[in-house]
């Protein structure tokens, strides 16, 4: 592994921090979509296609999983970013097509995604501790304590984030080219484990019509897909 | 003291940090408090009938982070009313909190249930189709053109109309749409569905399936399963988790590569 190499991990988890604000800090304008935080990652990398096909993967996986209320879904977009950088820095460097490299990038990617959910929960406990202090600089005339504590918990919210991407992809990245180097024909039983994975997002998406009216419909779109495949080939 | 566009603009742009301190106590509070505060400034002299009104918006609040925006500019002409002693302060807090519980169900509903599953399948769509870069980007242009037509018409016909806002949202039919919205996410699905399988056809390894079987026999089936265990509250990362380790584990049992 070079210097280079090393610093593009760094550089992978500084753009995976500021992706992980769009999802609840800043924004929302789904740059943290798991499709979006892939493509992007990919394209950073050099490696658009990977990025592309990792996100294919892992994009629709939790699309039932709703951040409503309190509720802190797993985190997609350090699943997405993790397994962008693992597919392309990890198995992409020493030479593995780019369907296992993707897929090696899901097996990193999903407990992630998992692990990611427990900083979300420790941010927005640190917030607690933050805007009781607001409120109580508030209560004793200073206002602008609301503007300090925000951005307060934006810097943590980055800084964080970045911590547990960078945390999270060096080991993850030294992992995926040991294990593709020491059993090399694990490529081919990845290739083939990939097949039913999007079919989990699809089904999620499917049953957020209802489960009868939305087998109806996608029914109807199998059938067209079949057609288009046909012309696409 | 009225308040300049130039102050409601700057108030809109923080509303796009309305999560930023967002914590299990008061929620949302402070972001609201803080995409207020320039306008709260210039409505309330400082010393207390400025503490006061900052107070007043680090109460509990919480809602979909895209509705809120209408809320947070209808507080600006009820807090005009306040300063000039037309209205009584709780009366900001009680309209806040009368809308926002149903404000956050329809957010909810349409844009994280509906048109943000939509968006990501349609993207994973046109990925698959052959358009690379262009399904994440064409997502996220479309998706932001509904999300921020929501946010800045909510904002500043509310910081124009105050309360009425909510009147004038209700016109755009967010339930009916929702559906709609839906029911096209599970078309596109099915669709999806069929361009992954014959991308696999092309660039992945051969399934072992008996001669002549399309992979689409088993692709449509499996989705399908998975849609009505998705239903029953099975996890999609699980069950994509322990299929891809199945069709491992078959695989390298059968010594099918």
């Amino acid at each position: 592994m070079t210097g280079a190499f090393d610093l593009r991990i760094v550089a992978l988890a500084g753009a995976g921090a500021l992706l992980s604000l769009d999802r609840r800090a800043a924004l929302q304008a789904m740059l943290a979509h798991p499709v979006v935080a892939a493509a992007l990652s990919g394209w950073a990398l050099g490696d658009l296609p990977v990025g592309l096909l990792v996100g294919v993967l892992i994009g629709l996986l939790w699309s039932g999983a709703l951040p409503v209320g309190g509720v802190v879904p797993p985190d997609e977009t350090l699943g997405a970013v993790v397994g962008t950088g693992v597919a392309v820095l990890g198995a992409r460097a020493i030479g593995v097509e780019v369907l296992p490299a993707a897929m090696c990038g899901f097996v990193a990617g999903v407990p992630a995604a998992l692990l990611g959910r427990r900083l979300e929960l420790v941010l927005r406990r640190y917030n607690g501790l933050l805007a009781a202090r607001c409120e109580k600089a508030v209560a004793a005339g200073d206002v602008r304590a609301v503007e300090r504590v925000t951005v307060q918990a934006l810097i943590f919210a980055i800084a964080g984030a970045f911590f547990v991407h960078l945390v999270i992809l060096v080991p993850a990245v030294f992992a995926a080219q040991w294990a593709l180097q020491r059993w090399p024909g694990s490529t081919g039983l990845l290739e083939m484990a990939a097949f039913p994975v999007p079919l989990a997002g699809i089904g999620a998406v499917i049953a957020g019509a209802g489960f009868r009216v939305g087998l109806a419909w996608a029914t109807l779109g199998f059938g067209i897909g079949l057609l288009l495949t046909g012309a696409l080939r | 003291m009225s308040v300049s566009p130039s102050i409601r603009a700057r108030c809109f742009v923080r509303t796009f940090l309305l999560q930023a301190g967002w914590n299990y106590d008061r929620m949302q509070h402070l972001g609201f408090a803080f995409a207020l505060l320039p306008a709260l400034r210039r409505i309330h002299p400082s010393g207390k009938p400025l503490e006061a009104a900052v107070s007043r918006h680090l109460e509990y609040f919480n809602t979909h982070p895209y509705m809120a925006a209408a809320l947070i500019g209808a507080s600006i002409p009820l807090e005009e009313q306040v300063a000039r002693g037309e209205r009584r302060p709780d009366e900001v807090t009680s309209f806040k909190n009368g809308i926002m519980g149903s404000y956050g169900a329809i957010g909810d509903s349409f844009f994280w249930a509906a048109l943000k599953p939509l968006g990501g399948v349609a993207a994973v769509a046109l990925v698959l189709a052959g358009a690379g870069g262009f399904g994440p980007l064409a997502f996220v242009l479309g998706y932001d053109a509904v999300a921020l037509s929501v946010r800045s018409f909510g904002f500043f016909k509310g910081a124009a109309l105050g309360p009425i806002v909510v009147a004038k949202l209700a016109r755009l039919d967010f339930m009916g749409a929702t559906r709609r919205i839906k029911i096209a996410a599970a078309a596109l699905a099915g669709l999806t569905a069929a361009l992954w399988t014959g991308w696999f056809e092309r660039e992945g390894p051969a399934l072992p399936l008996p001669e002549g079987w399309p992979a689409a026999v088993v692709a449509f089936p499996i989705a399908v399963l998975l849609a009505g265990a998705a239903r029953r509250g099975l996890s999609p990362a699980g069950a994509a988790g322990t299929l891809a380790a199945a069709a491992a584990g078959a695989v390298a049992w059968r010594g099918w590569v």
